[in-house]
């Protein structure tokens, strides 16, 4: 029975229009025994190939339609490569690595040197009307092309080399097949029938043919030679096959031959763990001894407890034969900290007090009671996953050391497939279908993070989408077909974040690798496929919040170099040791029951400073519990309330089932963490290892609802075995399928914990250092920097203007009128290139400037980065006078030497600004867009700051006003926009929490489902003008917030006008917005 | 060089449903079938599939004719099978 032997899946990357396990089922249903995929450039349908293929009980095929070079002429074409069984397979592989990585990036090309030298058991077939052969009998240079066949011949001989034939019934098709069954009758070569599949069925054409465009760059009613002519290019029956075939059943025969040839290729059971070399003996035996030492390092005196507990734990890596994996994560731990570099585990490998002993983790699993067994345990035996967080800016050096040490062939970068999102099909299908650009841009601005099959239910529910002056519904719809057709379609091969693989076997085996962006070398596994093909993975991620401490840290201790920078530490003090705060300093406590917690690593959203605000943390429980109870899964199972209650004393802690009391009474019987769930699940329903680690899977990997529904039902059924009463297992289960994916595990909230605390304790001890590192380390955290600016100076921080002399590349602490104050930097301005900073600080290091004249004649900073100097107010220390400044500039460039610096020592006076006639300088208005456009900070004022009479005549509530009103007070606020976000809802009704910012801090705001239906275009648009909100203030805690009754667009034309001439111009009427600025006051996003 | 034509003609066919002679202006007897493909047409429009044959006449004339074929699947796509001939293009 006939098989195909040149399919192309997904993961053609816009080339393929069916899923694998589509192509797989429509293969099987036909009855053929086998299927190839041969995707372009890569082996990624691998291993979903082998498990589609096993569950549907066909074989199943590797291959890859390689761009190969010619073996006689200058050119080249597709080559159809395919594996006969584990060799061949390791040798596509490094083919398909080769021609990526012997060239230009996402240009791959293969070398006939390459196949000659890794040709072993690997079947060629000519290839399709791309392929080098069928192209020169169609430009009808047969000659030529029968010289190609015969080296090919010559080079594989005629039991590996094939001519493929496609009938494909386009132009020329007849001619070419019976061309090429000459060439190949001549040339005692066989013929094999191919239909070059680019999706199962026909109906898929049109989203093949969509695909094509997106890859192309065309429009649907443009010509492109790659746009194919006909719907033939589906994977047609084995009758249909020998019909298209009837003049050549000899071509079907060897394709079935073919496939009958091919064995297994890929084993999932093989393991390619790394290998670490050790000075002498086993890798356990020093693991032990490393262990050992850490134990000592961490505990001092090692108890029987701790003893035990390491036993325990090596006990296992070593059975599990992970001791290489632990060693190798302790050495990257160990470079990192012998570089300086800040970093900190994360993830369950906080479970393991062996991780902490070796320094990958800072917290005590021992002294947790934290479970190792929910990291890594004999029953389950699933590879250890070790994540940490680097400093962002130092995470590349981390990745370089660990492929220079086990070498490029055995380390490669995780892949990621970009799929077809909402906005990402939308832009690119809405291209594609000649929508007009504005349009498409304006939909797809407006819609959420959805899914691409999604986006015609958001069209009927959300406002901005159904009053965002768009145009209707019906005028869009085969757009949101075209996307549903593509939904979750992978549109390329990216690299993980950072997800490395490393092995102790070539990494060609089991996977090829390519190049990625930055150079590095990439798999073209993603991390799931990663774990399935037997790799064992380590995430080397980036936290900025890494740098922005490592920048506070060198702030305290007066390492930054600069004018009258001040160190936060007392002169003579020991140097500040980031690494070893005090642990339950009662300060740092105060300040998150107060709830100001902006800047806190992971505990500053508007949800949780409203948690910190009543939950009344006192410990480090506190901030592990916040951590984990303000996620989706918590919020959805309603956890939150009860939790807080219990904590406080105000409720009892009382438990569905005595069974549940030792599990859940260290979270007040709340459930909290994923441990919990599995804990739950084994001693309520009896769950074996198995069914837990299943039950694991569906919630982590937030599996469908029929997966989840049927583990409801073996929990309900096992339960009641165990003698508990349906009711109460329907509900323990409801908790669970409340929490499903979106929990943290114990050992990941208690290592976020520790970083929690201790930038907690920078912001209550160093303020003005912590939020000079965090502005530095742009974009990070929650908010953006002009948020962070209104923190500091409500905090009593001033925010000092940029300054062409002072100011330094990073965010710099200062003394203010003997007060702490941040510097703005120099590498905040937009469009600053590393040559001008390099050049500023150059030029004045040896005297300051003393005017533009000076600047420019001394560096060599380009005209539009001084245009951006000026306008934010660099220069204003020398000249407050911004509009004078732009209008001197040219003459001041113009006077500037070809090549550089004019050193002719003092400018002459005629250069002075104050020779220059008068004119009038910029408005507050206009210098605070200018800023907050540069700068993404708002230095000289708050934009609400202008309009705080005319706000205050009109009835409106500052921020700051709000903390002392009773709660049911109906208010007016208004302020720039701040993260509006809509999580998920138990009730799956929306609610969206937002926070207005004035020059006082934040007023936050809840605008439930009924508000957001009539407001939500007001909220979430792009550009976001100021907003205002009416509504009526809620307390709980310490904490305040409103509840919006009413949401518009603040216009100052409707604000009463101000009683005198506002400072600096401020107009009465609508705000000009100054040129050339991009529209100023839009904060949907960070920075 | 040749010239689009796009319009109905009335078709006579072979018992394996291959044009046997058409008429177009006059009556043109089908010599040899040339060339046979199928086009996806223009689907985004509503355009369902085409069968076309490149034939040459006894008279010596190159013609294009073609045919919807079946129905469409895709998005807007309503073409019955079969659908009507046209002649699509003449060659000089």
């Amino acid at each position: 029975m006939f098989s195909h032997l040149h399919v192309h899946s997904q993961f053609s990357f816009l080339d393929g229009a069916s899923r694998i396990e589509d192509l797989v089922r429509k293969a099987a249903a036909d009855g053929s025994p086998a299927l190839a995929v041969t995707d372009h450039d890569n082996v990624s349908s691998a291993i979903p190939l082998v498990k589609a293929a096993r569950a549907a009980g066909i074989k199943p095929i590797h291959g890859a339609e390689v761009w190969a070079a010619s073996p006689l002429t200058r050119e080249g074409g597709h080559l159809t490569l395919l594996a006969l069984g584990p060799r061949g397979y390791a040798n596509l592989c490094r083919l398909v690595s080769q021609a990526h990585l012997t060239n230009e990036r996402l240009k791959p090309r293969l070398a006939w040197a390459d196949l000659a030298a890794h040709n072993d058991d690997v079947a060629v077939l000519s290839g399709c009307r791309r392929g080098e052969i069928p192209s020169l009998v169609l430009r009808g240079d047969y000659a030529t092309a029968l010289e190609v066949a015969r080296r090919y011949r010559d080079l594989l001989g005629p039991d590996r080399f094939f001519i493929e034939v496609q009938n494909e019934q386009l132009p020329g098709t007849t001619g070419l097949l019976r061309d090429l069954r000459e060439l190949a009758d001549h040339l005692g070569l066989r013929l094999v029938a191919t239909n070059d599949v680019h999706y199962a069925t026909p109906d898929r054409f049109p989203a093949h043919d969509l695909l094509t465009c997106v890859r192309t760059l065309t429009k649907i009613s443009d010509i492109h030679p790659e746009r194919r002519l006909n719907a033939e290019n589906d994977l047609k029956s084995p009758p249909a096959m020998a019909a298209l075939f009837a003049e050549f059943p000899e071509a079907i025969r060897t394709a079935e031959e073919i496939a009958e040839r091919c064995g297994p290729a890929l084993d999932l059971d093989a393991r390619f763990y790394p290998r670490f070399e050790v000075p002498a003996g086993t890798a356990a035996d020093y693991l032990k001894r490393v262990v050992e030492q850490g134990a000592r390092w961490r505990y001092g005196t090692i108890t029987a407890a701790v003893r035990q507990r390491l036993d325990h734990e090596l006990d296992i890596i070593t059975r599990l034969g992970y001791e290489d994996y632990f060693l190798l994560v302790w050495d990257v731990a160990k470079y990192a900290r012998k570089e300086r570099i800040h970093f900190a585990g994360r993830g369950s490998a906080a479970d393991s007090a062996v991780a902490y002993c070796l320094g990958i983790t800072d917290v005590d699993a021992v002294r947790r009671g934290l479970l190792f067994e929910r990291f890594m345990s004999l029953e389950r035996a699933e590879k250890p996953d070790i994540d940490i967080d680097f400093d962002a800016r130092h995470r590349d050096r981390v990745t370089r050391y660990v492929y220079d040490r086990y070498g490029a062939e055995r380390v490669a970068a995780v892949a990621t497939f970009n799929t077809f999102q909402g906005r990402s099909a939308i832009r690119d299908l809405g291209k594609a279908l000649d929508f007009p650009p504005e349009e498409i841009d304006r939909l797809a601005k407006r819609l959420p993070w959805i899914g691409a099959d999604e986006v015609e239910l958001a069209f009927e529910g959300l406002p901005e989408l159904k009053q965002g002056g768009l145009l209707p519904a019906r005028r869009y719809q085969r757009l949101f077909e075209a996307a549903k057709a593509v939904a979750g379609f992978p549109r390329h091969l990216g690299t993980h974040l950072g997800g490395l693989v490393i092995s102790a076997r070539p990494l060609t085996e089991v996977t090829a690798l390519q190049e990625a962006a930055k150079g590095i070398v990439v798999c073209q596994l993603d991390k799931d496929l990663a774990e399935d093909a037997g790799l064992v993975k380590l995430d080397l991620l980036c936290l900025r919040t890494m740098g922005a401490v490592e920048e506070a840290v060198r702030s305290i201790n007066g390492a930054v170099q600069g004018n009258g920078i001040s160190g936060g530490r007392r002169a003579g003090a020991a140097p500040f040791d980031y690494e070893k705060l005090p642990p339950d300093d009662p300060e740092v406590y105060r300040l998150l029951r107060t709830g100001k917690t902006i800047g806190v690593f992971q505990l500053e959203s508007p949800a949780q400073r409203a948690l910190q605000a009543r939950l009344g943390a006192d410990n480090m429980e506190d901030i592990v519990a916040s951590l984990a109870i303000i996620r989706p899964g918590p919020i959805k199972g309603n956890m939150v309330e009860p939790f807080v209650e219990r904590r406080r004393g105000r409720e009892p802690v009382t438990y569905l089932h005595p069974k549940l009391q030792p599990i859940l009474e260290k979270t007040y019987g709340v459930v909290l963490f994923q441990e919990q769930v599995i804990e739950i699940a084994t001693a309520v329903a009896g769950f074996t290892p198995g069914e837990a680690d299943r039950l694991r899977r569906v919630m982590s990997h937030a599996r469908s609802r029929q997966e989840m529904q049927e583990i409801g039902r073996l929990f309900i059924e096992k339960a009641m075995a165990q003698g508990v009463e349906r009711e109460v297992a329907e509900t323990v289960f409801g908790y669970i399928a409340g929490y499903a994916s979106y929990g943290f595990c114990e050992a990941h909230a208690a290592a976020f914990a520790s970083t929690a605390y201790k930038t907690a304790y920078l912001l209550r001890y160093y303020p003005a250092h912590f939020f000079a590192g965090i502005l530095s380390l742009q974009p990070m955290g929650y908010y953006p920097p002009n948020t962070i600016c209104v923190e500091a100076r409500r905090r009593g921080v001033a925010i000092l203007p940029p300054d062409v002399n002072k100011s330094q590349e990073a965010f710099a602490v200062e003394e203010a009128a003997g007060k702490p104050g941040i510097r703005v930097s120099l590498k905040a301005f937009k469009g600053m290139s590393r040559e001008a900073l390099d050049s500023i600080i150059a030029a004045r290091a040896g005297r300051p400037f003393a005017d533009l004249f000076d600047f420019c004649a001394r560096t060599t900073v380009d005209r539009d980065i001084i245009e951006n100097l000026i306008k934010a107010g660099a220069f204003n220390a020398l000249e407050p006078n911004r509009r004078a400044l732009l209008w001197l500039l040219d003459d001041a460039l113009a006077r500037r030497t070809v090549g550089g610096l004019l050193e002719t020592a003092e400018p002459a006076p005629q250069d002075s600004v104050a020779q220059w006639p008068a004119v009038e300088d910029f408005t507050d208005f206009e210098k605070v867009a200018f800023e907050h456009d540069i700068l993404s900070i708002q230095v000289s004022r708050h934009y609400m700051s202008l309009l705080r009479e005319r706000l205050k005549a009109d009835g409106f509530t500052a921020s700051r006003s709000l903390a002392t009103m009773a709660r049911g007070r109906r208010v007016k606020v208004a302020g720039l926009l701040v993260r509006p976000h809509r999580p998920p809802t138990k009730s799956g009704r929306t609610v969206v929490f937002l926070s207005l910012e004035d020059e006082f801090g934040l007023a936050d705001v809840t605008v439930f489902e009924n508000v957001y239906q009539k407001y939500g275009q007001y909220i979430f648009c792009d550009p976001c003008p100021p907003l205002v909100v009416w509504g009526k203030v809620e307390r709980r805690g310490k904490g305040v917030s409103v509840t919006a009754e009413r949401v518009a667009h603040l216009d100052p034309k409707d604000l009463p006008p101000p009683s005198r001439p506002a400072p600096g111009g401020v107009p009465a009427g609508p705000v000009p917005r100054p040129a050339r600025s991009s529209p100023p006051f839009y904060s949907r996003k960070k920075g | 060089m040749s010239r689009i034509i796009d319009r109905p003609v009335p078709v006579e066919l072979n018992p394996d449903l291959t044009p046997r002679a058409f008429r177009y202006r006059a009556h043109h007897r089908v010599k040899e079938v040339l060339d046979h493909w199928f086009e996806a047409g223009e689907w985004w429009d509503g355009d369902g599939p085409k069968e076309v044959f490149r034939v040459t006449t006894v008279d010596g004339g190159t013609f294009e004719l073609s045919r919807e074929v079946r129905k469409n699947d895709s998005p807007g796509g309503q073409a019955e099978a079969p659908g009507e001939w046209r002649l699509y293009k003449v060659y000089d």
